[in-house]
Order: structure tokens, then sequence, then C-alpha cells
């Protein structure tokens, strides 16, 4: 917790929903403070990634610090979300090593990466249309359950007392997100911005060391942008949970992590400061030659 | 994604095919001596007539499942209906061969177009799983009709060539298994043709695999999928009266759709999306059922063991290559 | 492939329930675990319905459709199986029909040949059935979708062929009794049963027997549904991927639904076999035929719902009947053609005979169904009941909407008030 709130002072609470971010904050801080406090550090070493014969990720390194906010910007087909397929056992590197706080994760299934607590968000939305928001959130904590069908169709004991303590941990989330009024309705009949901070929660709940966001603005309007900017920042400082953004809108990297890299082709072109990286020839470059709109 | 691997896979199939018959007509040589060859070669010719049916059945299959993406449960009964209805043109209606079946495969293209158009069209952007279903009550609809309007039993189609037999050394050929074998040959091409060089069929693999661009590009979709169950249909009557004489000498009963359940597994051995993969498959199923009946004799395999062969033969491959032998990975619905 | 197959359960079930008994404070709403009865009037339904069963044998003196009842109850805790697998799994199976043939010659073999007591062989009916459905999980791991449909297929053709031949177990050919079969449990004996001073033919002995099971089988397929295995399953019906990510393995809840599923449609066979007194091997088409039953009913019922299948069940089995029994409405000669439409007799020329014109207008009824009403009649009921609450959805996207991402006005003011 402390090292994340070191380097970053400014305060985002400025009214609108961001307003309800900072009044939730402190219980919830008071409720799973511990749990929460520990980011893990992540680090890429040469990673390479190619299918059908096309490279797609070529010797990729780069780390991340505990309770750090990095961004990974880059142009459409970069190869950003392919990396994050890769650290979350989506997809095999066909080279290299990935840490997660000195723990080799590549060649663990989705599932094994999950346990050692890494959650993510992904780019078009992958969310549980039919079941409602509380139920998505639920999911988030399911590795953190244990009820198992025996236990289930008991139902009571164990299997109520654990359902009643996660759905209290939950509600705190939907309570941050501002979620509460529409916990009972199925996701699907959300609008796009309820969807994307339904996304970010489950993941949230999880009580990841590492979160991956895979651009969690994309789509959204000046508004929107700004509010979930907001909002990352907050969950970055209260929580100290080490996240990683990929992200196409550089402006708003750039005012909010503490550092980026780019990446093109496959490669890593760059990793710096905000200030470092767009200034950078071969990144001004890919702006004015490539499509980063 | 598979496409270099592809041509190298088949060819590696046909190999196999082929090894392994020389090495099971090598054993049988070994065991029974010149006799052995002959009931080999007997079994041999007798697998791929069988199989060959089992290929065209397998064709309707997977026309349809290129086309529209559905995968088609019913097509059993189109098999059980275009039978009866061959033989009510010609044995009731008393028409000669040729005219009979061209007026059947007529008739059962535009029952297969009202399929689409009535049912399938509908169901066009519903859940997969909806669309077997309905395929399934199609099933038990037409199975339902057919017992009904042909409900009397002792119905016998008698076609020209239904008894005539060659003899090649001491291995019988019916001519039906020429048939069997030459119709499975002639559609194989005839769909390749289709597929690969006509305006029509490009439009309809264009289709399955994006409507939206397909229609963009001037494709007719609807044309694409009536056209898709119009010629399974066709194939399904054909398929229906090569079996019905070979097995039952011409004798109709409704347990004919009953076979179609047993050229599902040549279906995906081959790959749902395969036309070549449906042939394979299907002569596979075929020589597997008849090798295995002629030559595992044994009481505790129980009786009528080759009824269960095929999908005997298919789990391991399935778990080998779970999309069939030549079948493309499907792209992730969602 | 597998989300694709998930059937399109419009607002799951437990979700939906409990949001249509919306507390007026939603934050404390969430905090509680889904009821296992969400509302008021499900509660009263259940318990009316439960009434009409437990009553229905003492106050209805009538012997046949006390008989399709028990199917129908058979049928029911079958079909919840099934729904836990294609309703809340999204695993297509028409292999159903084979795990009630296994229990059922469980039931013959060791309830009436080995004449073990009924809480030996009625257990022992789903760990046969668990075992052949963890012999089927791991192909649907690496099998999906429409090649599952036709992997599932397999069993059927097995389980008949077993059947034919294994004649020292399954009679082979001949058929094998059931009716020896013990029906005790402690001091009932279902057979016989006596309480209050009330004698109940065996027929209404299995009644009881069979809801009982119904009544045990939706309750932990309700408790399984509405806490941590349904959410997993239900999320690797929809979106594997994601629900990997989460740490929801696939492979286990993919497996763990079918060894479900498999237990339960096999313990209803069991039942269903003493209740059929004697069994016979039958063709795989018929067993398919079962099959498809199965997922009609839970289609007629309402995919993803615990009372869908038991609606659909007794839509499925009583419908049958009652046509059969009015068969005389549709005995008329069908205008131009020399034919009536169906044959009550059997002897004129008919169209149809009453078995034939059912099973027609089975298919029928499915076909409406996925056309029209792909929600099936849980569907309609949620219609009925969400009503208002469909409105005030759409009222709520706006409302949404403007609230929180909106140029302009920050909605801050609004949110204090």
């Amino acid at each position: 917790m402390s090292s994340s709130t070191a380097h970053k002072s400014s305060s985002a609470v400025e009214g609108g929903p961001s307003g309800r971010v900072a009044r939730a904050a402190p219980s919830h801080e008071g409720a799973a403070s511990d749990s929460f406090s520990r980011g893990g550090s992540l680090k890429i070493s040469n990673v390479s990634f190619s299918v059908g014969g096309i490279t797609i990720l070529d010797d990729v390194s780069f780390e991340v610090k505990a309770g750090e906010l990095f961004g990974i910007i880059g142009p459409n087909g970069a190869g950003k979300s392919s990396l994050f397929n890769c650290i979350s056992g989506i997809y095999l590197p066909t080279e290299g090593q990935i840490h997660l706080s000195d723990k080799p994760i590549v060649g663990r299934r989705p599932t094994a990466v999950a346990k050692l607590g890494v959650a993510r968000t992904f780019q078009n939305l992958a969310l549980f249309n039919n079941l409602n928001v509380s139920d998505n959130l639920m999911l988030g904590r399911h590795r953190l359950m244990r009820t198992g069908y025996l236990t289930a169709a008991l139902w009571f004991g164990r299997a109520r007392r654990e359902e009643v303590k996660h759905r209290l941990e939950c509600a705190e989330i939907i309570e941050l997100l501002g979620l509460s009024e529409v916990a009972k309705l199925p996701v699907g009949v959300l609008p796009y911005g309820a969807q994307k901070r339904v996304e970010l929660g489950r993941a949230l709940v999880s009580e990841p060391n590492l979160l991956l966001l895979d651009e969690p603005v994309a789509g959204m309007n000046d508004d929107e942008t700004e509010q979930m900017s907001n909002l990352l920042r907050n969950v970055s400082q209260q929580l100290g949970i080490t996240i990683v953004l990929v992200e196409h809108d550089v402006h708003m990297v750039q005012q909010l992590a503490d550092r980026v890299c780019a990446i093109n082709f496959g490669q890593v072109v760059v990793v710096g400061s905000p200030a470092e990286v767009v200034t950078h020839p071969t990144v001004i470059e890919a702006y004015l030659g490539a499509d980063w709109s | 994604m598979t496409g270099p691997s592809t041509k190298a896979r088949q060819i590696a199939v046909a190999l196999w095919l082929l090894v392994s018959l020389f090495v099971l007509a090598l054993i049988s040589v070994l065991a029974d001596g010149n006799d052995g060859l002959e009931k080999f070669l007997q079994f041999v010719v007798g697998g791929l007539a069988l199989g060959s049916i089992y290929s065209i059945l397998a064709l309707g299959f997977v026309v349809i499942y290129k086309a529209t993406g559905v995968f088609n449960l019913a097509q059993g009964s189109l098999v059980l209906l275009g039978t009866y209805v061959l033989y009510q043109f010609k044995e009731e209606y008393d028409l000669p061969f040729g005219l009979a079946l061209l007026f059947a495969l007529v008739l059962m293209a535009g029952v297969g177009v009202l399929i689409e158009r009535v049912v399938m069209r509908k169901m066009l952007g519903k859940p997969v799983f909806s669309a077997i279903m309905v395929t399934l009550a199609l099933l038990i609809i037409i199975d339902q009709i057919v017992r009904s309007i042909w409900s009397e039993p002792g119905y016998v189609l008698n076609l020209p060539w239904s008894s005539g037999k060659v003899d090649i050394g001491d291995v019988t050929i019916r001519h039906i298994d020429f048939w069997a074998v030459g119709s499975a040959m002639v559609l194989l091409v005839a769909f390749f043709l289709f597929f690969e060089r006509t305006r029509v069929g490009l439009g309809m693999r264009a289709t399955a695999l994006d409507a939206e661009v397909a229609s963009a590009q001037g494709v007719r979709i609807g044309v694409s999928y009536a056209m898709s169950w119009a010629v399974a249909a066709v194939v399904a009557t054909v398929a229906g009266m090569i079996l019905t004489v070979r097995t039952g000498g011409g004798a109709l009963t409704p347990a004919v759709g009953y076979v179609a359940l047993r050229a599902f597994p040549a279906m995906i051995l081959g790959g749902l999306d395969s036309t070549g993969g449906a042939v394979a498959g299907g002569l596979i199923i075929g020589l597997a059922e008849v090798l295995v009946d002629g030559y595992l004799d044994y009481d505790w395999l129980g009786e009528r063991f080759e009824t269960v062969v095929p999908y005997l033969l298919l789990l391991p491959i399935m778990l080998w290559r779970p999309h069939g032998l030549f079948g493309t990975k499907t792209v992730e619905r969602s | 492939m597998s989300s694709s197959s998930a059937p399109q359960a419009k607002g799951e079930q437990g979700g939906h329930d409990a949001h249509l008994d919306a507390q007026p404070s939603p934050q404390h709403a969430q905090l509680k675990p889904i009821a296992l009865l969400p509302g008021l009037d499900t509660k009263f339904s259940t318990l009316a319905i439960a009434l009409i069963i437990i009553f229905y044998p003492v106050l209805a003196d009538n012997d046949f459709w006390t008989t399709v009842l028990v199917s129908t109850g058979v049928f029911a805790a079958a079909a919840i199986g099934l729904n836990l697998l294609t309703g809340y799994t999204g695993q297509v199976s028409l292999g159903h029909a084979a795990f009630l043939t296994v229990g059922s010659y469980v039931a013959a073999y060791f309830g009436a040949t080995q004449g073990l007591w009924m809480i030996v062989w009625l257990p022992l009916a789903g760990v046969f059935g668990a075992a052949v459905g963890a012999i089927i999980g791991p192909f649907a791991l690496r099998v999906k979708g429409d090649y599952l449909v036709v992997i599932s297929l397999a069993l059927l053709f097995f389980t008949a062929h077993v059947v034919r031949n294994w004649e020292s177990v399954t009679g082979g050919n001949d058929g094998i009794s059931t009716s020896g079969a013990d029906l005790g449990l402690g001091p009932l004996n279902f057979a016989d049963l006596r309480i209050f001073g009330h004698t109940f033919t065996r027929e209404e002995g299995l009644f009881y027997l069979a809801w009982i099971m119904v009544g045990a089988f939706a309750l932990i397929a309700r408790n399984v549904v509405r806490s941590r295995p349904g959410r997993a399953m239900q999320a690797v019906r929809d979106r594997d991927t994601a629900a990997e990510v989460l740490g929801v393995s696939s492979a286990q809840y993919k497996i763990a639904a079918f060894v479900l599923s498999s237990a339960m449609a096999s313990a209803a066979g069991a039942v269903l076999a003493v209740h059929q007194r004697f069994l016979t091997p039958t063709e795989p088409l018929l067993e398919l035929f079962v099959s498809i039953q199965f997922v009609a009913i839970i289609v007629v019922g309402g995919v993803a719902t615990v009372y869908g299948a038991i609606i659909g069940a007794f839509l499925l089995t009583v419908l049958p009947e009652t046509i059969k029994t009015y068969t005389h409405w549709f005995d008329f000669n069908i205008p131009i053609w020399d034919k009536k439409l169906v044959s009550s007799s059997g002897i004129e020329p008919g169209l149809f005979n009453p078995g034939s014109f059912s099973n027609f207008l089975f298919g029928l009824l499915l076909v409406v169904f996925l056309l029209l009403s792909p929600q099936g009649i849980a569907g309609w009921i949620r219609a009925v009941k969400g009503g208002a609450i469909q409105s005030f959805w759409h009222n709520l996207r706006g409302h949404l909407r403007g609230r929180w991402f909106q140029r302009g006005e920050p909605a801050a003011s609004r949110s204090r008030a």
C-alpha cells in the first residue's frame, strides 16, 4: 500500500461519480484492507509468440514493479492483447518466461494463473450476459470460495454462510462502482459503460495481486474516459494493486500511468516514464505513420 | 488454419487405409489360403458399397452444414420420405424408373426448399442448440407422416437393376454395388465442382463463413440456404433408394431412416464441413462394419456387434482430432 | 462452440426471479443469497403444488392417471438432471435415455435379481449412472457442440448393445422382471403403503416415491445453481475462456455436470424400471426418441430453470395420454381424401393412429416452441410476472445512461438527493 501511495498524491475526488468512490472507499478499507494491500510484481523476459508462422510477439521484455500502474500503448495489431493472453495463460508463448512475484507462470493453465491472483478484463467485454451483476462479481470471487457440489446441495450451514460473506464483499465493490441499483439485472441489458464497470468489478473482487486491463476506455467518450481514469487511480492508490493497462488512448495513459511501454509490430519500442515514451522518435513516427487514432 | 496440412492429411489417411487393407488382405491370405483372398475381396466390395451409401448420406449432411451451419439430424427422415415417394411414383403410379426417379427427386427438392423456407429460415440467428432441436422435431414429424401415409406392410420397390450381378473370378459384385459406388463418386465430383467452380456454390460457402459479408457481395443468401436443403433432400433420396434395394431386396420399411443414425459417425469422422471427408468417413465406416462383421466372429462381442463398430471407431478418432479428420476448427460463435 | 450451443436463457433463473422480488433497498438485497423459492408467489405456488401431489392419491382413485403421473415424476426427475447439463452447463446431449437404461438394469439386477433393499439399489443406480457419465465427460472436454451430439448418440448404441448381449444380467432379448425389487424405506414400504389408516396401492406408493425423488432432485439442483458450482456451470456455458481466467475450471465443471445429470437420470431410470415391472431391450432409434423427449421437456418447460423441467415433464407425459383419451375428437374424415385424420379404433383407414398422432403433435409442439417461444413456459411465467418489470428495465436503462456517463452536468447532485 505504502509504495503505491508514495508516488501519487493528486486527488481524484472531484465530484461526480468519483465522489461516490471517495465515500465508499473508507468503509471498504475497513473491511478488507488486509487482503487487498499487496500488489505483485510482473517480469516479462524475452517472450515471443507466433501462430501459423506469423510472429505476433517478438522478444518482449519489461518489468512492472509491485503496486505500479503500468501502461502499454501501441497501434492496432501490435500484439498488446496477445501479450495479455500469454500472461493469463490463454496463449502459450513460443519462447520466454513470465514471472509473477518470482513465480514462473508460463505453462500454467488460465485457472492456475488465476489462482496466483491475476485478474483481467477483455477488450471486447467477456461478461456472463445471462447472469446478473451481482452473480458476475460472485464469479470473480470463485477462486476465494470453497463450496463444492455436496456442500451446495445441503445448503444450510457452510454453503449459506460462505454465500452471505462473499456477497457482502461483492456488494462493497458494486457500491464502489455505482452499480447498486442494477445489481440484480442481467448484465446483458446494461449499457456499454456499465458493462465495462461490471467487468472491472469482477476483476477487482477477486482480490488480485495483478490486474490486467485491456482497453478499459475503448468506445467511451471523454467524460466516461475521465470517470474511468479517476476510478483506476483510486483503485491503484487505495488498494495498492499492481495494474497493467493496455490502451489505445495515449493521453489517458500519459496522465494515469507511472511508467509506459510502447509496442509496435510485436516488439518493445521503449519503456520509461510517460513523458519519455511520448517524445520518443519511433513512437512519434508510429503516431504519424500508423493508425493511433 | 488447416490450409497446407489438409492435403497432407488426406494423403496420409488414404495411405493408412490402403496399408491397413493390404495388411488385412495379407492376414486373410495367410490364414485361409487362396479362398481367404476371395473372401476378403468380397468383404471389401461389400464394405465399399455400404461405405458409399454412408458417403452419400454424409454428403447430404455436409451440404447443409457448409451452407447454413446447421447440423441436420433430420437427414434420416429425408431418406425415409424420399424412398417412399420414389416408391409411390414407381410402383403405385406405375411410371418407368427414369421418370419416377426424376419426379421423386424434383418433389423431394421441393420438400427440402419447403422445410427451409417454412421452418429453418426462422431459426437463423437462433442458438445452434435450437436449430439442432428443430431438425430433431422435423425428424419426428416426417417419420410419423410417412408411417401414417404408407401404413400397410409389404411395400416393395422393384428397380431394373435390383438383382443383377457380375462375377469377377470368385468375387461376386451386384449391380447395385456399382450403382452405390458410382453414385457416391459422381456426387463427390459434382459437389466438388459445385462448391469450387460455380457461382452458386461459392456463394453458399461464402454465406456459411459470413452471411453478412456474402450478402454485401451480392450473394443471394436465401437461394443458397434453400438450394442446400434441396440438394440434401435429393441426395437423401438417392441414398434411400440404393439402400432399400441393396439391403432389403427392395422391401420398404420405416427403418430405412434408421441408417442415418449409423451414418452420423461417417459424417463427423470426416469433419462436418468437408465433402472429401464425408466420402472418406463413409468408406472407412462402411469397410470397418463389413470387415468386422465378416471376421470378428466372437461370441463375447455379442450379436450384431457391427452396429456399434462405427461408434467404437469414432471415439478414439474424435479424441485425437475433435473436428474430424478433415474438418476445420470452427470459429467460436458467441 | 460450446458457448454458441448454450441456450440463450435470457434472464437466468436465479437472478431473474430474485429480481422480481425486488427489495425496496437494493443494497440490502444484494447481500442476501438467492432464495430457494424467490418471492411470495413462488413460495405459495410451490406449496400448493406440493399439497396437490400429497393428497392426489388420497383423493383421486384413478389408477390410470396415477400411473401416468408416476412417469411424469420419473421424467421430471431425469429432466432436472438434463437441465443441469444442457440448460446450465450448455452441453447438448442426446444420450440421456442411455442413463435411464443403465439405472433400469441396475434396479433389475440388484433390486429384483439380487434382492437387495431399496436403500441399496436406488443409490447404486445413481452411482452407476455417475460412473458412465464420468466416462463420457472427457469427450465433452475435447469434442464440442455438434460433434458432441453425435458422440452422445454412441451411448445409446453401446447401452443397447450391452443390454441385448449381457444375458446373465439383463436377460438379453427375453427381458427381465423388476417386480420383485424391494421398495422399503425404513418403516415405509412403497409397494404397500399405509399411512394414518389409509392403504395405498403399489402404483400410488410409486407415485409418492417418484415425487419424493423429484422434490429431492429439485432441492439439490436449486441449491447447486444458486451457489458457487451453479454459477461456475453457467459461466462455462456462456464463455468458457472468461470462466477459466476467473479460475473456474471448465473441465471440472463439465465433467461434474455430466456426472450429476447422469446420476439423476439413472436413479430416475431405476424407479421407472420398477414402475414398468418388466424390461426388454429397445432399439437405439427408440432410445433416441426418448432422449429427444427429454430435451423437448426442458425446451418446452424452460431452459435453465428447475421448475421448467417439472412443468415440461408434466405437459409431455400428460398431454399424449390426454390426446389418446380424446382421439374421438379428431376422428373425422379429411375433406377430399377418403381417410380419417385419426382412426381411434385403428381398424378403419386413418391418417394417424392415436399413438402416431400424439407423436406427430409432440414434434409439432417442439417446433412451435422453438420458433415462437424458445424460453418455454418459464418464459411465459416470467412475462406474466414481469410485465411491469419489463418497462421498469427500460426506464432504468435510460435512467442509467443519463446518470452515469452523460456529457455535461455531472449527476452528482442527483445522486446525493
